[in-house]
């Protein structure tokens, strides 16, 4: 949970929405909960859609340094 | 006697550091004469491009890169460097992780240049003027060279041998590189030249392992104990992710491991593993009291990657989001 809570934070200031980070406590026997919790992660990632390409893009750094 | 050894020093994106530290080697300088020609310098003589490339090449036998790749005009001199040198050294912290300047990632060239030449409050500037890479002087066509992207550590531009780390790099840590050269003993390619364990492994102050943090405190705001591990006492340090060899001098002189040195061996990702690290200290039972600690830190990413943000591994991803928006 601190840690969680402190990649939050880098995640965000490295252009990563923290959303996409979830952190939840399910015990083994909460099935139910434990599917209702995926889905509705599920759901609120494909709402935010695929992860843009950001300034590293891989193809921007093979042109520009030749590597 | 054999034919003398061939030093290429280049600066590229660096404060300077980097060419002050070779100096710092004090009387050793005489050796290094003795021992090789210095044939590229252009800090120290008037070197220019073209007396690089009139060495054939590997015609240097060592070449010590400093600073990061920042412009197209860095990149010439790196594949240059590579060229020219049978053992290409990335010198400093800027070479080895991007350094300083690689910190400016966290933002696009464009939005750099808004802020140079718009926003700083110094700055007076009605009509937007930019720094243009090409002008027509009456004498002919001037040019400058164009800022990249972004900023890049050595070896994400060309292949690198060794790397010489930190900020600048310690004296006995250049001669044990020259030595090694004079010796003909190099260490396997790809090695690190500094020690080999983490500065808190080497670091003086005194340590409980019951670290239990409930504030972070600003050092300059505190008082701290001379005696004391500083984590423990609630104040930021890179001490437990940071490769050791500079006999902890910062903590000695009573600051913070910033973590020039880069990662230790068996870090992957320096950043990672401090907030890995840092957080773990933290005492919090609950979200709240953890969003207390931890959640006021100003720029977390900023002092965990302080050296090394060119080398994390997820990269600054600014499609989703803009550093300030978080």
């Amino acid at each position: 949970m601190r840690r969680i809570t402190l990649l939050k934070k880098i995640l965000g200031q490295m252009g990563v929405n923290p959303d996409r980070l979830r952190l939840e406590w399910l015990s083994a026997s909460e099935a139910q909960k434990f599917a209702e919790t995926v889905e509705e992660f599920t759901a609120h990632i494909r709402a935010l859609g695929p992860f843009p390409a950001g300034v590293e893009d891989p193809a921007v750094a093979k042109e520009e340094v030749h590597a | 006697m054999p034919d003398k050894f061939k030093f290429a020093f280049m600066p590229s994106a660096s404060c300077g550091g980097c060419e002050i530290a070779v100096v710092d080697i004090d009387e050793v300088i005489l050796k290094v004469a003795e021992l090789a020609d210095i044939v590229y310098w252009p800090t120290a003589l008037d070197f220019k491009d073209h007396h690089l490339e009139a060495i054939p090449d590997g015609g240097v036998t060592v070449g010590f890169f400093n600073g990061a790749v920042r412009n197209e005009h860095d990149v010439h001199h790196a594949h240059l460097m590579r060229q020219k040198s049978q053992v290409l050294v990335a010198f400093g912290a800027c070479a080895q992780m991007g350094g300083i300047p690689s910190l400016g990632n966290f933002w696009t060239t464009e939005e750099l240049a808004h802020r140079m030449y718009d926003t700083v409050p110094s700055v007076v500037n009605p009509e937007g003027t930019r720094p243009q890479t090409s002008f027509e002087a009456p004498e002919g066509e001037l040019t400058i060279p164009r800022a990249l992207e972004r900023a890049y550590a050595l070896d994400q531009v060309v292949d690198v041998d060794y790397y010489l780390p930190g900020c600048p790099p310690q004296p006995k840590w250049i001669i044990a590189a020259v030595e090694a050269v004079a010796s003909g003993e190099l260490p396997p390619r790809g090695t690190v030249i500094a020690g080999t364990k983490a500065v808190c492994d080497e670091c003086p102050r005194e340590r409980t392992e019951e670290k239990q943090v409930t504030e972070f405190r600003r050092i300059h705001l505190v008082e701290n104990d001379p005696e004391k591990c500083l984590l423990e006492q609630g104040i930021m340090c890179c001490g437990p992710a940071t490769r050791d060899g500079c006999e902890a001098a910062c903590v000695v002189a009573g600051q913070a491991c910033r973590g020039c040195f880069g990662p230790t061996d068996n870090v992957n990702d320096m950043g990672a593993k401090l907030a890995s690290a840092i957080a773990s200290i933290v005492v919090a039972d609950t979200q709240a009291e953890a969003d207390k600690i931890l959640g006021h830190l100003d720029d977390p990413a900023g002092y965990f990657y302080r050296f090394g943000l060119a080398k994390s591994m997820l990269g600054v991803q600014r499609g989703e989001l803009k550093k300030g928006d978080e």
